[in-house]
């Protein structure tokens, strides 16, 4: 069942909007526009169940009801493609290979939320996508469906691309939106959340490029068609991110729910060279590590969520024996301390203070309490920040001590 | 409007407003960094955790609106842990700093750390170091101080409304710096320093001069303008270390100006007069105060007797307090019977700002002009200085008594030959000037910290000062001057302190009518 990867997988597929339309593409916005009202369409999207494919899994249906019903201030669609999460790299592939099908899914979000105004917000080191991303908004705007009058509707919809400038943090959606305005990309204290007070203090939706890709299909073939895919609170297909010691490192779309061991020995090809797994992490660098006893879980919110991980962007990273989780733990204190913001003290000083505990102890020079310090500062920052940012650093680095602990003991005998 | 609960104590707030608000009404202190009471709410420091029963996750009280029914612990053992881990992040990158910090004795890093900071550091890694910053004239940024709590940034934003000073870099990176080839030039950048929690921002005027615990303070009534913007003087050894601003809701908010801050520098080289001079011949010499007090009645009363009692004037100033102006206007009214009373106030730059919060910064540069015209009894127009020169110019007015406290010259010479004219001139002033070079008596007197008093400001708001710093030599203060002199003319005035000369005035002028030096309080009161 593919939703996502369905005219990429085609080869000689070139993401033109000829090639787009053959195979069906701008027929739900011409539905959507032309036979639906906004109201039906948020319906539709809150019956599929679909949840945020950002990281947060929040039901994109459910944050575009909690947009004001009678507001005088335009209304904002932010689409986040600043895919920073390490290990992940889907979005990517949607903004280069098939852009139409995010552009389809934005007229179709923008219209439901009666916005006329739509931000693609795409980090600066996409260059590439970028520019394929401008082309196709052209050809896009050309045939109609970008503009003035879209389809003879009378509805009007302009889309601007963004580019970041290098900040992981802005891909937070409210740090997004103070980078989008051109000041420092802080997050802001909420609430307010932007569905009340957004982009210039209007109401604003922020979704991710594959939750916004997912909209024409569901527009197409009904949300409760949408919902029978997957499991029961995770419905639809995600984009999985393989990487690391596996044979077959790639994009692979399945419907959520699949095993984490199917994915990695069934469709990944198993772990190079025939190495023993020593643990994979499920979704994306914020995301607690999983041990190799761990893998028999399904592919899902719920599920991950219940043995004290998540499936976040879907980043599966899988590591084999020969890793030193002390390496690997280095590895991501030193970039959360990198792409901190430093608005809020925990955070900035917390996060380097870490980066810098396991530096020394991959120096040989730690000490035994060193361990139970760096398990302390992970409950000190989680919960005391302003934004996730904090978690998201504090989480992975107490599932390596806790897990891989031997690992830590062994650089400090 | 919401009910809430903090600590067992109930209360009843406006809607929108934050614990840490509801919690201030009850007398609950919630320790922060980020938060002040006049800036836009940031939630960064993260000092200010409370507990709200029934939810795992504590939340920042400086920006967690109340609702109704909420159950606060601003005390509770999850709430003190939060404190200390904060605390504790703050100072592994913070330099032991204390015994070379200004700060030291009124640092919110100092006081939090006695409370929740711990003996022993278990941080083992290389502290972060930045260079000072030099911002300009007044303030230097001793970066490794800095808590990033953005006080000072949002202040230059948002008060001054001059985005001189931003946040640069990122995380642990993240310092406090000014733009590239700026000074801090706004007129409220000294405010940054007090509003700094720490001994990060310093007052080069100030920096390594004393410790605070040696000051003693005074408040007082700035003198620079007609704002009258509340301030407190510090002072040890009877010198003046530094201005302070105190707050009024009414009238300077937490803010007062450079000008007011640093202006106290003005007095550092003047010469005073310590002694009353007669002038005999070329040479003024030294006499008693009772001598010069026989003396100045003696010639005043001849004069009137020569001529008649408006032959003789009193000059009062804008720049003195309401007791010294309606004591020269008792004595030359009640003691001599004549009408002339004159205003003397100086029109200097006439520099005027007003910023985008609003605080305004006058172009008056008197404290007390309202206060002079009232207490004189003068409509303005009648008794200008220009006036007084036409009244000198066509001999009605032989002889006159002036106060003027200014330092220097301030008549230019034509105004002096017509001076020249009057028969005898007394004047009170703080050091030698053109003036006092005419005149036949000068008498020492106080300048703005050297007595207690009352200005009435630009608003009509009246309001007291305190004597901060004991005068020099014989000097005597200014309404102790007039009060001699009233009491050797016959008169039976009974005052022993300006807040007795102030019941007198209230009991004279319909418009202070009730009030008293007590009653003004820290942050006096508006007449109507």
């Amino acid at each position: 069942m593919k939703i996502l990867l369905k005219n990429i997988e085609e080869p000689d597929y070139t993401g033109s909007i000829q090639d787009y339309r053959r195979k069906g593409g701008y027929t739900a916005v011409s539905k959507a526009i032309k036979e639906m009202t906004p109201e039906e369409i948020v319906e539709e999207v809150k019956k599929s169940g679909i949840r945020g494919r950002g990281g947060a899994g929040f039901p994109a249906g459910v944050k575009w009801g909690f947009l004001p019903k009678n507001t005088d201030k335009p209304i904002y669609l932010i689409c986040n493609a600043d895919e920073g999460e390490p290990g992940t790299f889907k979005d990517r592939i949607i903004i280069e290979k098939d852009p139409h099908l995010l552009l389809e899914g934005i007229i179709i979000t923008s219209y439901a939320i009666k916005s006329h105004q739509a931000y693609i917000y795409i980090r600066g080191e996409f260059v590439y996508g970028a520019n394929r991303l401008n082309s196709a908004i052209r050809e896009a705007a050309e045939a109609g469906y970008i503009g003035k009058d879209i389809l003879g509707s009378g509805y009007n919809l302009d889309i601007q691309i963004h580019r970041g400038a290098g900040g992981y943090i802005c891909g937070e959606e409210t740090a997004l939106l103070e980078s989008l305005e051109g000041k420092r990309g802080w997050p802001r204290i909420k609430p307010p959340f932007p569905a009340v007070e957004g982009a210039f203090r209007c109401p604003t939706i922020v979704n991710n490029v594959e939750t916004l890709a997912n909209i024409p299909f569901i527009i197409n073939n009904g949300g409760e068609s949408y919902a029978e895919i997957g499991v029961k609170n995770s419905t639809g297909t995600k984009l999985f991110c393989l990487s690391g010691h596996i044979n077959k490192p790639g994009i692979y779309e399945f419907p959520l729910g699949i095993s984490l061991r199917s994915l990695i020995y069934e469709h990944g090809g198993g772990i190079k060279n025939n190495n023993k797994l020593k643990g994979v992490i499920p979704g994306g660098s914020s995301m607690p590590v999983l041990a190799s006893d761990e893998i028999d879980v399904s592919m899902d919110f719920d599920s991950l969520a219940n043995i004290g991980s998540a499936l976040g962007s879907a980043g599966v990273i899988v590591m084999d024996e020969t890793v030193d989780m002390v390496d690997v733990s280095l590895n991501v204190a030193k970039f959360y301390a990198h792409e901190s913001c430093g608005q809020c003290t925990p955070c900035r000083e917390g996060m380097p203070w870490m980066r810098d505990i396991i530096s020394r102890i991959k120096d040989g020079k730690g000490k035994k309490e060193d361990i139970d310090t760096l398990l302390d500062i992970t409950y000190n920052i989680e919960g005391k920040t302003i934004c996730p940012f904090g978690e998201a650093g504090a989480w992975p680095i107490r599932a390596f001590v806790n897990k891989f602990r031997e690992d830590f003991e062994k650089h400090i005998n | 409007m919401p009910t809430l609960t903090i600590d067992g104590k109930e209360i009843t707030v406006e809607l929108g407003t934050t614990i840490l608000k509801a919690a201030e009404r009850l007398g609950i202190f919630i320790p922060h960094y980020c938060y002040h009471p006049s800036l836009s709410v940031v939630g960064s420091c993260r000092m200010c955790f409370v507990e709200i029963e029934g939810s795992p996750k504590l939340v920042p009280a400086c920006s967690t609106v109340a609702v109704d029914g909420m159950k606060v612990l601003t005390n509770s053992e999850n709430v003190i842990k939060a404190r200390e881990s904060m605390l504790e992040f703050l100072l592994i990158n913070h330099p032991l700093d204390c015994p070379v910090c200004d700060q030291a004795g009124e640092c919110k890093l100092q006081d939090y750390a006695f409370l929740y900071g711990k003996n022993h550091s278990r941080f083992n890694e290389q502290k972060r170091l930045l260079p000072n910053k030099d911002f300009g004239e007044h303030i230097v940024l001793y970066a490794n101080r800095c808590i990033l709590c953005t006080r000072c940034v949002r202040f230059c934003q948002e008060i001054a409304g001059y985005e001189e000073l931003g946040v640069f870099l990122r995380g642990g990176k993240a310092q406090i710096d000014i733009f590239p080839g700026k000074t801090l030039k706004n007129k409220l950048a000294g405010n940054i320093v007090d509003i700094c929690p720490v001994g990060a921002l310093i007052d080069k005027d100030f920096l390594h001069k004393t410790r605070v615990w040696n000051l003693t303070s005074y408040n007082s009534i700035c003198p620079k303008c007609s704002r009258g913007c509340n301030i407190r003087i510090d002072v040890k050894d009877n010198t003046i270390f530094r201005i302070k601003p105190r707050e009024n809701h009414e009238v300077n908010s937490h803010w007062i100006c450079d000008d007011g801050r640093y202006g106290y520098h003005e007095w550092d080289n003047i010469s005073r007069i310590e002694y009353p001079l007669k002038r005999e011949g070329d040479k003024y010499i030294q006499i008693g105060w009772d001598e010069v007090a026989k003396l100045i009645n003696i010639n005043f009363q001849s004069i009137i007797k020569e001529y008649n009692s408006n032959a003789v004037c009193g000059v009062g100033n804008s720049s003195a307090s309401n007791e010294e102006n309606y004591l020269l206007y008792y004595y030359i009214n009640k003691c001599f019977n004549s009408g002339n009373l004159f205003l003397y106030h100086i029109n200097s730059n006439e520099y005027e700002e007003t910023f985008k919060s609003g605080f305004k910064i006058e172009s008056d540069k008197n404290p007390n002009k309202e206060g002079a015209i009232l207490n004189l009894n003068i409509k303005e127009k009648d008794g200008s200085f220009n006036m007084l020169l036409d009244r000198i110019d066509e001999g009605e007015i032989k002889a006159l008594y002036f106060i003027h406290k200014n330092i220097g010259d301030s008549l230019d010479d034509d105004k002096i030959k017509i001076l020249q004219k009057l028969d005898f001139i007394v004047v009170e002033d703080v050091s030698e000037s053109n003036l006092t070079k005419i005149a036949d008596v000068v008498l020492p007197t106080t300048n703005y910290a050297e007595s207690d008093g009352t200005y009435i400001n630009s608003s009509r708001k009246v309001q007291r000062f305190f004597k901060a710093v004991e005068q020099p030599g014989l000097v005597k203060e200014g309404w102790e001057i007039l009060n001699i002199l009233i009491k050797k003319s016959g008169d039976d005035l009974d005052v022993s302190s300006p807040a007795d000369v102030f019941n007198k005035m209230s009991d004279y002028f319909e418009e202070l009518k009730g009030l008293s030096f007590y009653k003004l309080g820290d942050n006096g009161i508006n007449l109507s």
